[in-house]
């Protein structure tokens, strides 16, 4: 039967390092329990580790653990889900609720062979218009046979603030209208809604 | 949608792009295919309204 001391021993040779765990209170004291609390250092400076070393997790001055985000989710919404016009009718879409975002991007693509002309309607009832210096106009997106996507953000700049459209003053609902002034005979739109969840 | 447009999603299939492949997925690519399937429209001279690849989704089951 082993004794004590080699149970020991062989407890300790096991394992590289030592065996000695913190645990139950200290730092500022109060809590206490049962949870292994995990800690980490606050440095003023930027440690200078090499590839391969050991590092210690690093809090700011408040106990905070500093760390990364390398990624996000994003939500996709099929706005026009390559629509074939064939008419001069307007299009509307199905309204689109970005309640659920923090930051929006519109990307289209259109193989018609006609322009389309995209409207943006905060309210349902008549088309956003932008102040032009002189007066409110249109402020319509055409698209020209563009295969290739293109960010509607780069001209309706006011999608990449607060995406907030109220419908009589609540709501974050808006339509898209997809018009052209001669009935394509080829091709389809598609309109993407990317969405950042809150 | 035209009584056709079966026949239109199945030729639609095998057609290839211009890189040379042929669109195996049809839910990959909704704007290469329905482009397609609206090719098949005109050159048969077949009549049809607006449509999108929603409506062909149907076809596609």
């Amino acid at each position: 039967m082993a004794t004590l001391q080699e149970i020991v021993n062989n407890v300790w040779n096991s394992v590289t390092g030592f065996l000695k765990v913190g645990g139950t209170a200290a730092h500022d004291a109060a809590a206490t329990g049962n949870p292994v609390q995990v800690g980490g250092v606050y440095r003023v400076a930027d440690p200078a580790v090499a590839d391969g070393d050991m590092a210690s997790l690093r809090l700011n001055a408040k106990g905070e653990a500093l760390v990364q985000l390398t990624g996000r989710s994003v939500a996709l919404t099929v706005v026009y889900n390559a629509l074939a016009i064939t008419d001069t009718a307007n299009h509307f879409s199905a309204s689109i609720d970005v309640s659920a975002y923090k930051n929006i991007q519109l990307m289209a693509q259109s193989t018609l062979n006609q322009d389309v002309v995209l409207s943006l309607y905060p309210n349902g009832a008549s088309p956003m218009k932008a102040w032009d210096g002189s007066a409110w106009s249109a402020n319509t997106i055409t698209l020209v046979n563009e295969p290739n996507p293109k960010p509607l953000n780069t001209k309706w700049t006011f999608l990449n603030n607060s995406p907030y459209f109220g419908t009589n003053g609540v709501g974050n609902i808006f339509y898209i209208n997809a018009v052209c002034a001669i009935a394509p005979i080829s091709g389809s739109i598609t309109l993407l809604l990317l969405g950042v969840p809150n | 949608m035209p009584n056709e447009t079966s026949k239109a999603v199945e030729w639609a299939k095998n057609q290839t792009l211009d890189l040379g492949y042929k669109i195996v997925s049809a839910d990959s690519s909704p704007s290469l295919f329905v482009d397609k399937v609206r090719e098949y429209f005109n050159t048969n001279g077949i009549e049809y309204t607006t449509f999108s690849y929603d409506d062909l989704l149907p076809f596609l089951s």
